[in-house]
């Protein structure tokens, strides 16, 4: 019995002491920059509970370190020694030994082997030719503190989240409350599916239905942290960097408060490390460039967390020197990633986009922090297996910023879900591009074989094929036995920066689906990153994309490799484009990087502002242009109840053009033929055999104050 | 003298015992959903909402394939880590021994056995031997990542 209160008492000690070493590296670093008392209190709390337990416990090695840190802050507190680096580095140092001993102590139950006798002479040759007076560390924290921190302690409750209004719950029993719900959530499909003819059962599944939904949305509240809680580690991060590349950088936090699951936000830590590294190792430039250019010495590094349309996006922005595009492209290309047609054909956002590739860097000499080029690729891998992606932008200031847009929760995701041999596997709808289904004549001369791989052209370019089935190996009678359908389709995926066609025997619906975590056993099956149960109450796997492209190997080819041998030799100028129709027969292209987003409104959501067409997207105001206005053509898309909308972005901007009908996205080598007739027509080329329009963008989006008038055509 | 209970069960016509500690239920065969590259992880059961692993310990003893005819029972054990089955060809009696009739796995057994075996009971009729339930579920996926890429290579994705 005096056993588990021995143990429970130390789990307790080991869970609020790491809460107290998070705060102590934030603390610290803010000391170094300005000495406050209420800080310092904050600080001797931690540590003096962390020697007060410790010598409870029977842990002397860890109170003899905590004693002596707690004496070198005493030297400050009174004012006889103030926070210098040297000072403030080895109080980090002791943070950081502290949290090494606490993990022997969670795995040993005992401090024994633990010896920081090097660092505690450092601590004591710190304080200087101050008295030793051992006597001091053995009293109090509030004789110590005196009066003035005593104060600052009654008015600053401890933030360790313990207090009337909180509890401290073991996530296991979050994730099992969590998970009930999901089985829930499943039974309730399943009840719904039912469809009674009894009116009493159907109002009741009506209820239950209702209630499964408020009670998932609260479970999903309870996982969600802010995101302030991994912020907490970088102020000591950029600290570190800081100092072994000779920078001086201020770091800015807005929106800690945002709130994100926890298993998400565990799975950023990394990306956001490496992030920050590079702004401050690539970004920010050092004192010396930074005076000259006429910028303050120190660089500030701005982290931005908003809640963006149902997901949350987190940015890293620097007012440092921005970012190279024709850098990172001589990069790629040195590295054989691209060639060098393809990357001068880019747009300057695809070409920073190339940073992402492994193994290019923008610097030119690798550091001890960063340069080899490993960091940005980990950074969009890790990212966009939690389904989220990485944009580059450009900041005002002309410094980079980096953005992650990610999903709040993993725990239920919308999936597409296949069937391979029989077996089915769901699919997570945030790594599919699109679906391509071929009968089998078509089959049989759209797959083809290239050195041993089936290839398949899309639209002009050449994507690997993988079968499911091959991949995973599945043997004969491992499913139900059951014969491919005639055809093949194919699941389009983007893993990375690569894209591939998987192969399957069927595909079913999308659905939401409940994720679960495979059992340890699984650990290694890289293919798949968890497991559902379907509506009917089969297991399915969900398939890993990136695992997936990795095992069959399709990363090893390079972008440029995968273009067609023809394309590459002489594509002058492949482009992009998206075809659309307005008004009847008349076909009309526009370059794809120039569109945002593809929308469908309802007619009534448009509303008229100002004698301008508006609707509200995406918690904004969009105005919208009748591209048949415009151009003098005669829309037949008015029978619609929904209007088809290309989203085009400018400098922040979005402008919706109405369409009436989005025929195709293709690449093509076009050659472009003169066309006068119109100021926002740049010229006419032959697209799959027909004569097609280029519209001219930038005509177009300057004009939609001036065409407020013409819009009258679809109202 | 203290008696321990064993929940009994055959593969392959061996009698294998577990302590009852151990076991959370025993169910009939499920429909299990295949895992890749695994041979005894033979599949996933959906019990009552948890997702668990079913290992099978012909496989894990390297004894011949059950027979398609014949339907497995699932042992449901407790593990540190959630519920793990094990899939058995018979369930045997609940029985009652003491530490007398204990001896330790003798030096001739198979290694895959001595690998998941702690020892054996002698019964009046029988012999049981006694599972190791922690190093009997201690089992992974069969795929290495090394290879998989050479092959690929070598090969074209296709083969």
């Amino acid at each position: 019995m005096a056993r588990k209160n021995f143990d429970e008492i130390l789990k307790e000690f080991l869970d609020e002491s790491s809460e107290g070493l998070q705060q102590l590296d934030t603390l610290l670093v803010k000391l170094e920059h300005e000495r406050d008392a209420a800080r310092i209190a904050d600080i001797f709390r931690v540590i003096h509970s962390i020697k007060g337990t410790s010598g409870l416990l029977g842990l002397n090695n860890l109170e003899m370190l905590a004693h002596a840190g707690e004496d070198l802050l005493t030297e400050i507190r009174d004012g006889n020694l103030s926070p210098s680096k040297e000072i403030t580095t080895a109080l980090l140092q002791m943070v950081d030994s502290i949290r090494a001993a606490m993990e022997l102590v969670a795995q040993k139950k005992s401090d024994a082997g633990f010896n920081a006798g090097g660092l505690i002479a450092r601590l004591e040759s710190l304080k200087g030719g101050q008295a030793d007076r051992p006597d001091v560390s053995r009293k109090a924290p509030a004789d110590q503190a005196g009066p003035e921190a005593e104060q600052d302690l009654s008015a600053a409750p401890a933030p360790s989240g313990v207090g009337a209004q909180h509890l401290r719950v073991d996530v296991s029993l979050l994730d099992k409350l969590m998970n009930m719900v999901g089985e829930l959530v499943l039974v309730r499909n399943q009840i719904l599916q039912l469809g009674h003819s009894n009116s009493a059962i159907t109002s009741s599944s009506q209820k239950l239905h209702q209630i499964t939904t408020e009670l998932q949305e609260g479970m999903m509240k309870t996982r969600m942290q802010p995101v302030s809680n991994l912020w907490d580690r970088v102020p000591r991060l950029v600290r570190d960097v800081c100092i072994s590349c000779n920078k001086q950088v201020r770091v800015e936090f807005e929106g800690g408060e945002t709130e994100l699951d926890k298993t998400i936000l565990e799975s950023i830590k990394d990306p956001l490390t490496h992030l920050i590294r590079n702004a401050i190792d690539h970004g920010i430039e050092s004192p010396e460039i930074r005076r000259a250019k006429g910028k303050p010495e120190e660089g500030t590094i701005i982290l931005r967390a908003y809640h963006d349309g149902g997901q949350v996006c987190i940015e890293v922005s620097d007012d440092g020197q921005g970012i190279d595009a024709a850098r990172i492209v001589a990069g790629a290309i040195e590295k054989g990633s691209i060639t060098a047609e393809r990357a001068a054909r880019l747009s300057e956002r695809e070409q920073k986009g190339l940073i992402f590739l492994p193994g290019v860097s923008t610097s030119s000499d690798v550091t001890k922090v960063s340069g080899r080029g490993v960091g940005m690729d980990v950074v969009k891998t890790n990212t966009e297996r939690i389904g989220g992606t990485v944009d580059i932008l450009t900041a005002s200031n002309g410094g980079a910023c980096f953005r992650m847009t990610i999903p709040l929760t993993l725990a239920i995701i919308p999936a597409l879900v296949v069937v391979s041999r029989g077996i089915r596997y769901a699919i997570p709808q945030v790594n599919i591009l699109e679906l391509v289904r071929l009968n089998a004549d078509q089959a049989a001369i759209g797959i083809e074989q290239a050195r041993g791989c089936s290839v398949y052209r899309l639209r002009g370019r050449l994507i690997p094929i993988l079968y499911l089935h091959e991949v995973l190996r599945l043997k004969e009678g491992d499913g139900r036995q059951e014969q491919p359908s005639e055809g093949v389709n194919l699941v389009i995926l983007q893993a990375g920066m690569h894209s591939f066609g998987l192969a399957v025997d069927d595909i079913n619906d999308t659905e939401e689906i409940v994720v679960k975590p495979l059992a340890r056993q699984l650990k290694g099956l890289t293919v798949c990153s968890g497991a559902t149960i379907m509506g009917d109450g089969a297991v399915a796997m969900i398939i890993d994309v990136i695992g997936l492209a990795r095992r069959a190997g399709v990363e090893v080819q390079n972008e440029a490799q995968s273009r067609t041998a023809a394309a590459a030799e002489h594509d002058v100028a492949i482009e992009r484009l998206v075809i659309f129709r307005v008004g009847k027969n008349r076909r009309l292209a526009m370059p794809l990087n120039l569109v945002a987003r593809l929308e469908e409104f309802p007619k009534h959501k448009l509303e008229n502002s100002a004698g301008q067409l508006v609707v509200q997207y995406r918690g904004g105001v969009m105005p919208v242009i009748a591209l048949a206005g415009v151009l003098n053509l005669e829309s037949d898309g008015e029978g619609s109840e929904l209007a088809q909308v290309i989203v085009y972005e400018k400098e922040g901007k979005s402008v919706g053009l109405i369409v009436d009908e989005i025929v195709d996205i293709v690449e093509e080598r076009l050659t472009v033929h003169e066309a006068d007739f119109h100021k926002n027509i740049r010229g006419r080329a032959v697209i799959q055999g027909r004569v097609t329009d280029l519209l001219e963008i930038p005509h177009i989006s300057e004009l939609w104050t001036a065409t407020a008038q013409t819009v009258r055509g679809v109202n | 003298m203290a008696m321990r209970q064993f929940c009994t069960f055959r593969v392959g016509g061996e009698l294998f015992g577990i302590g009852v500690e151990r076991v959370q239920e025993v169910i009939n065969y499920q429909q299990m959903t295949p895992i890749p590259f695994s041979s005894a992880l033979r599949g996933l059961i959906n019990l009552r909402g948890q997702i668990i692993v079913a290992i099978d310990l012909r496989t894990r003893l390297q004894m011949e394939e059950r027979p398609a005819d014949q339907a497995p029972m699932n042992v449901v054990l407790r593990s540190e880590e959630g519920a793990v089955s094990l899939l058995v060809d018979e369930i045997c009696d609940v029985v009652n021994v003491t530490e007398q009739t204990f001896e330790a796995v003798p030096v001739t057994m198979r290694a895959a056995f001595k690998e998941i075996i702690s020892g054996v009971h002698k019964l009046d009729k029988d012999l049981m031997l006694v599972l190791d339930a922690q190093r009997a579920i201690d089992v992974g996926v069969e795929m290495s990542e090394v290879n998989s890429v050479e092959h690929a290579v070598s090969h074209g994705v296709s083969n």
